[in-house]
């Protein structure tokens, strides 16, 4: 019972945000919440970072994945079409870790380059904030990107990136 | 000159040619015999002076930080064990003051009797009840953090240890902030698999003021990288647009960071961060120095 009250770590903060622990210290300067005499976040502290990153656990949750006999494909058609539906477009965008969320280790580490490579073809617009990296549909790219989602062929340069890194 | 007369001379030139020679040999066996001997000497003399090779600069440079990262780690065992006896005090203290040990009380009863039935309540009831639950664990809470959030202190001499970082300037543009910190890479990576100790906060505390001093600059959204070099945590920083004087101000903020976190000063630890030579960490045909 004692336990639940007392305060997170670095470690206990970023397993509860699902980030490292130096995504919870960059997230405690730009919220100017740097504790000065020991790393100590309470419950509050956690709520306040969460939100102030824009960390979501969230992005899969309810998502069926179109069917498709490649499972890369798959996922990057889901992950696109999860973004559509949401309206990260243009200027609104999601904290890229938040694509991950959810996912296991392997498939997490598999789709990191894809983003990467989205981004490069220009599908993905990549914002960096003081929070960390946002991404978004790239408006110009909208229709290419729904068709994607609806079918048709994604190019090679995208799907070869999967588990790269 | 008769036949016979002829074959003595020719016998006697034979012995002495002999006689000559012979001798010349015994004097050169003595002498090699003696050379055998005086190498033999040598050759023991040789073996008994160790050799001494002058280690390449960066070697020593990250032996330097590996001891550092040592020592850091012996710290951090007592600093650790010192946590864990004050969250013990605190438990203790907190459950001997009579408020507190109510609100505990009160805590338990309600995740042991009152969650269960909160279901079948009215919305007006269940909400009445959860924001004065919210209330107490509240007070709890306050009364853990203002005891937990203090730095552990512990005994000892101060123990000095240094970070390491460089500027690669390719043609004299600055493009890359490297630190190299003495303490085990898989701090950035291991997770809570790795105990949090005196290392991941010396890690975190360089990671806090890069970010200061990135949040100061023009590009606020400039990542602090990490990985390992040497078995050690690398940090760097894109320098990349950055203006001018921002490497002077990451070593304002190394400084006054490194100098004032409460949890270092408790653990009895001063980081002293020194500037070195860009090849000392990196293969010197791939970098320039400023």
């Amino acid at each position: 019972m004692f336990d639940r009250f007392i305060p997170l770590g670095l470690h206990g903060a970023a397993d509860a945000l699902g980030v490292d622990i130096f995504t919870v210290v960059r997230l405690a300067v730009v919220s100017d919440r740097v504790p000065a005499d020991a790393w100590a976040f309470s419950s509050s502290d956690v709520s306040m970072l969460r939100n102030f990153g824009g960390i979501e656990s969230d992005f899969w949750a309810d998502v069926a994945l179109p069917r498709d006999d490649d499972p890369r494909r798959a996922r990057i058609r889901g992950m696109l079409a999860r973004m559509a539906e949401k309206g990260w477009i243009g200027d609104h965008g999601i904290r890229s870790e938040n694509l991950l969320a959810g996912l296991e280790a392997a498939e997490r580490a598999a789709l990191v380059p894809v983003i990467s490579a989205l981004i490069r073809a220009g599908w993905l617009r990549a914002t960096a904030t003081p929070a960390g990296r946002m991404v978004s549909l790239s408006q110009g790219q909208l229709a290419v990107v729904k068709a994607a989602v609806k079918g048709s062929p994604i190019p090679e340069t995208i799907l070869s990136a999967w588990g790269t890194d | 000159m008769s036949a016979a007369s002829t074959a003595r001379e020719a016998a006697s030139a034979s012995m002495s040619r002999r006689a000559e020679l012979a001798t010349q040999i015994a004097w050169l066996e003595a002498s090699m015999a003696q050379m055998g001997e005086r190498l033999a000497a040598l050759r023991a003399a040789l073996a008994d002076i160790p050799e001494v090779v002058v280690p390449a600069p960066g070697v020593v440079l990250i032996e330097g930080l590996r001891a550092d990262a040592a020592k850091l780690d012996e710290r951090s065992a007592r600093v650790v064990s010192a946590l864990a006896g004050r969250r013990e005090r605190v438990r203790d203290a907190l459950l001997a003051d009579a408020a507190t040990a109510a609100w505990v009380h009160e805590v338990e009863q309600f995740e042991s009797s009152v969650r269960p039935t909160l279901a079948a309540l009215p919305e007006g009831y269940r909400t009445a009840i959860l924001v004065h639950h919210q209330t107490v664990v509240d007070k709890v809470a306050a009364a853990v953090a203002a005891l937990e959030t203090q730095p552990v202190d512990v005994e000892g001499d101060l123990l000095t240890v240094e970070m390491v970082w460089a500027v690669d300037a390719p043609g004299g543009r600055p493009e890359l902030w490297i630190g190299v910190l003495p303490v085990p890479e898989d701090v950035a990576t291991a997770g809570s698999t790795r105990v949090e100790d005196l290392s991941t906060w010396v890690a975190a505390r360089v990671v806090q003021a890069l970010y200061e001093a990135i949040g100061a600059g023009s590009r606020p959204g400039v990542d602090v990288a990490s990985g390992g070099h040497e078995g050690l945590l690398a940090l760097e920083v894109d320098l990349t647009g950055m203006p001018e004087g921002f490497v002077a101000d990451i070593e304002e903020r190394l400084t006054l960071v490194l100098s004032g976190a409460g949890d270092l000063l408790g653990a009895r630890v001063e980081v002293v961060p020194r500037r070195i030579d860009v090849d000392l960490l990196l293969p010197s045909d791939e970098v320039d120095d400023v």
